[in-house]
């Protein structure tokens, strides 16, 4: 898998190509480590270019929006992971294990991100 | 079209589900499957491969799997067989999937997933032999365009 990122005022916005699955879910979850680490918990996943996800990377998906969500400014603002662009197989995988019920998902990168 | 059946076999360790996703890779090619049937047999190698892995061998230590993929015009299929702790997955607990799916655990997805994208999912476990053998099948969806 590769991700790339890209780091607006707000927002760090990390673009997912290949496949999420157990041999690459550790280096999602480190490169979002990283992030958090740096102080940076507004996360959108771009998953326009993701063509498989496992539940290695399910798993990697909610233990960050829980880490980014503990972060907060205020009681209305904070950490989030929102996704993008989530193509119909992946979105398939989220309906079946309530995963599109947890995650806010937008259309694209530009409306996750000015969503923050 | 009809395949031969394409079987690959390997230790049971960490190191060889590498192995295992680079087989399928080459079985996407070869069989030129479709995209619900490629998708379905990454994640059945990957979560049952994974599980044998952690789970099945945990007291022999020098286990193996075996992957075997067959496919025709009609349905794919995946065997994969191991000598090692009996699992049947058609009796794995369901995973919490409503309440409070902030703190709930994702433990059981990979198998859920399986169970709930392939159109049959047996298994068996030979006393005998000791080997356990999951098959898995996805039939092709029929066509909407009228066509053969």
């Amino acid at each position: 898998m590769e991700i790339t990122h890209r780091q607006f005022h707000r927002v760090d916005l990390l673009s997912l190509s290949g496949r999420l699955d157990a041999a690459s879910a550790p280096q999602l979850r480190e490169a979002i480590e990283h992030l958090f680490h740096t102080g940076h918990y507004r996360i959108v996943l771009d998953m326009q270019h993701l063509a498989h996800i496992s539940s290695a990377g399910l798993r990697v998906l909610t233990d960050a929006r829980k880490r980014a969500r503990e972060w907060k400014i205020t009681d209305l603002e904070g950490g989030d992971i929102r996704l993008a662009s989530v193509p119909p197989n992946i979105g398939e995988v989220f309906n079946l294990t309530g995963m599109s019920s947890l995650f806010a998902i937008y259309e694209d990168a530009t409306a996750a991100v000015g969503s923050f | 079209m009809d395949h031969e059946a394409t079987v690959i076999e390997v230790p049971a360790q960490w190191a060889s589900i590498e192995a295992l996703l680079n087989f399928v890779d080459e079985l996407e090619r070869t069989l030129a499957l479709p995209d619900d049937q490629a998708y379905l047999v990454r994640l059945v190698v990957e979560e049952f491969a994974t599980n044998i892995v952690k789970y099945s061998y945990e007291q022999h230590k020098q286990g193996i799997i075996q992957l075997s993929c067959t496919c025709d015009e009609d349905e794919l299929r995946v065997i994969i067989r191991d000598h090692g702790q009996p699992f049947d997955p058609n009796y794995s607990p369901e995973p919490d999937l409503s309440g409070d799916v902030e703190n709930r655990s994702v433990g059981g997805l990979g198998v859920f997933l399986v169970r709930e994208m392939c159109d049959v999912l047996t298994y068996h476990h030979d006393r005998a032999s000791g080997w356990n053998e999951l098959v898995v099948i996805k039939k092709r969806q029929e066509r909407t365009d009228g066509s053969a």
